[in-house]
């Protein structure tokens, strides 16, 4: 079951959001980490070489669209997929124009997410 | 008494208008009864002065008149003009006709065909009043048949193909200016419709920021909500659990306080909470003291002010929220390192006053969050709790009136809010 031990970097400005993502990749055969705010994001993408990397939009210090764009642009991080987590309305656009390989808007309930990272993970 | 009904005038500029004069010279003699031979010859004193005054005034105005004497009835033509004046008139008129050159000869001939002629001439201009004695009863003529030869001129096809074409571009000028007017007024509108098109783009793109801030506030506690009830449904004792109790409690209090800003918001709109009073800054400003005395006590914060100016004419509701806002602001986001000093000072403005609001809390970095300091929702630190929509709404209540903010701010030293409030 490789797919199940996928490594999914979940990155949000909400500490509970993240706790609660995290708790519950884990019980459904996830290998989660967490990037509070998108702070320290691109050392925590080298050192945790995601498979996923869960991103929202609206955080207080970063904006995941150019995080998505940073990754896609990189020769390094070619493979990695983008599901974007968000509540914004035109999630569906925002992803699209970032590049992103899906998203999932909030509010999130598990069985959806573990659905939608395992048709990216396909 | 002479008493005179004046028929009509017309514009002599060009040949074909002298053409025009000796044509309705010829129509008013003779519909006043005057004989063919008297029609001619007052027709041609009129169409004499008005070359005249074409040739030497570029142009003249003609007035055709009836005019009652006590003692008999005459059709009378003024022609005026705006010309330099005949310098030696009282010589010409003195000559015979076989005498003279040039003005001359026109002024004498018309004496001559004139029953009664004046000529008045300055440097100003040139009057000449021809008359035509009428043989009929005075009281045949009266200001009622008078309009009659009018209409009947009216009623007339067009003489020439020159008056028809001078009518018609009396009509088209006149439509020319109608269609003037009607554009201008049409670009009046446009102007107004783009100003109100840009407003209404502007009120959208802030209602369209504040959904999506509303939104994201809601929604992600509303995700923690659902996962952490989901995960409770199934798991009633586990070391995890009294953790999702507390992150449950925590989304449900953060989705109560959205709400509540929410309702705030709507109560800054309502017009019938905004009073417009001569407010004290100092008394508006305890106000706000007092709210968050216990914030202050904890903070141990020293607070200064300096209120010279001391009174505007303002929303008191929008006052208060402002200084509630930036206090507790001030108070949320202090730097635990150093000790909290808010200093408050006014100044008068030639249209209100200026409210600086400074303090020495943590700071922020603009160039990172400038262009989300004052969107609704936005908390620019992970530690503390905020509604967020603080500075959102004193933002949209300063400059409702014209008013502007600006804000200075140094990570590790302070922010400074600037405020330059209009008087209503």
């Amino acid at each position: 079951m490789d797919i199940n031990k996928a490594r999914i970097l979940i990155v949000d400005d909400d500490e509970d959001l993240l706790f609660l993502l995290s708790h519950q990749l884990k019980i459904i055969g996830f290998l989660p980490e967490v990037c509070v705010n998108g702070q320290n994001f691109f050392d925590i993408v080298e050192k945790f070489s995601p498979a996923v990397i869960c991103l929202d939009i609206s955080m207080s210090h970063a904006d995941g669209t150019n995080l998505c764009n940073a990754i896609k642009h990189d020769s390094r991080w070619s493979s990695i997929k983008i599901l974007i987590i968000s509540g914004n309305r035109d999630i569906g656009a925002i992803a699209k124009n970032c590049g992103a390989d899906g998203f999932l808007p909030k509010p999130v309930a598990i069985p959806a997410l573990k659905n939608k990272l395992d048709e990216i993970l396909q | 008494m002479e008493k005179k009904i004046p028929i009509m005038s017309l514009e002599i500029s060009n040949e074909m208008d002298v053409m025009l004069a000796h044509r309705r010279g010829m129509q008013f003699a003779k519909f006043s009864g005057i004989s063919l031979s008297e029609q001619t010859r007052f027709a041609t004193a009129v169409s004499e002065i008005c070359r005249n005054s074409l040739e030497y005034a570029v142009k003249g105005e003609i007035f055709f008149a009836v005019v009652h004497n006590p003692d008999r009835l005459l059709l009378e033509a003024v022609i005026q003009d705006k010309g330099k004046g005949i310098k030696d008139l009282a010589e010409i008129l003195k000559r015979k006709p076989e005498q003279v050159k040039g003005r001359g000869v026109g002024i004498v001939y018309a004496q001559k065909l004139s029953d009664i002629f004046h000529i008045t001439s300055k440097v100003s201009g040139t009057t000449v009043t021809i008359q035509k004695n009428i043989p009929v009863a005075p009281a045949l003529i009266n200001n009622l048949i008078v309009k009659g030869w009018v209409a009947h001129l009216q009623k007339e096809p067009a003489i020439s193909a020159y008056e028809e074409l001078k009518i018609r571009n009396v009509q088209l000028m006149e439509l020319t200016e109608e269609l003037r007017q009607n554009s201008l007024l049409v670009t009046n509108q446009m102007d107004e419709i783009k100003t109100l098109n840009a407003q209404l783009s502007d009120s959208n793109d802030r209602m369209k920021e504040f959904t999506y801030a509303i939104s994201h506030d809601l929604k992600t506690p509303l995700t923690s909500l659902k996962i952490s009830s989901a995960f409770l449904e199934e798991n009633i004792d586990g070391p995890e659990v009294p953790v999702y109790k507390a992150i449950l409690q925590r989304s449900v209090y953060r989705l109560d306080k959205t709400i509540h800003s929410l309702i705030e918001i709507l109560d800054m709109q309502n017009k019938d909470k905004q009073v417009i009073r001569n407010i004290y800054f100092a008394s508006i400003f305890s106000e706000a003291v007092e709210e968050n005395q216990q914030n202050i006590k904890d903070a141990g914060a020293i607070i200064k002010t300096r209120f010279e100016a001391s009174t505007i004419d303002y929303i008191e509701i929008y006052l208060q929220s402002l200084m509630h806002n930036l206090l507790s602001n001030s108070l949320k986001y202090r730097d635990p390192q150093r000790p909290l000093i808010i200093e408050v000072d006014t100044l008068p403005t030639s249209r209100g006053a200026k409210l600086i609001f400074k303090d020495t809390g943590m700071g922020m970095d603009l160039n990172l969050i400038r262009n989300r300091l004052f969107q609704p929702f936005n908390r620019f630190s992970s530690l503390q709790e905020g509604k967020g929509i603080g500075l959102y709404l004193v933002k949209g209540m300063v400059e409702s009136n014209g008013g502007t903010v600006k804000v200075e701010s140094t990570p590790g030293e302070g922010t400074t809010f600037t405020f330059h409030l209009i008087r209503y």
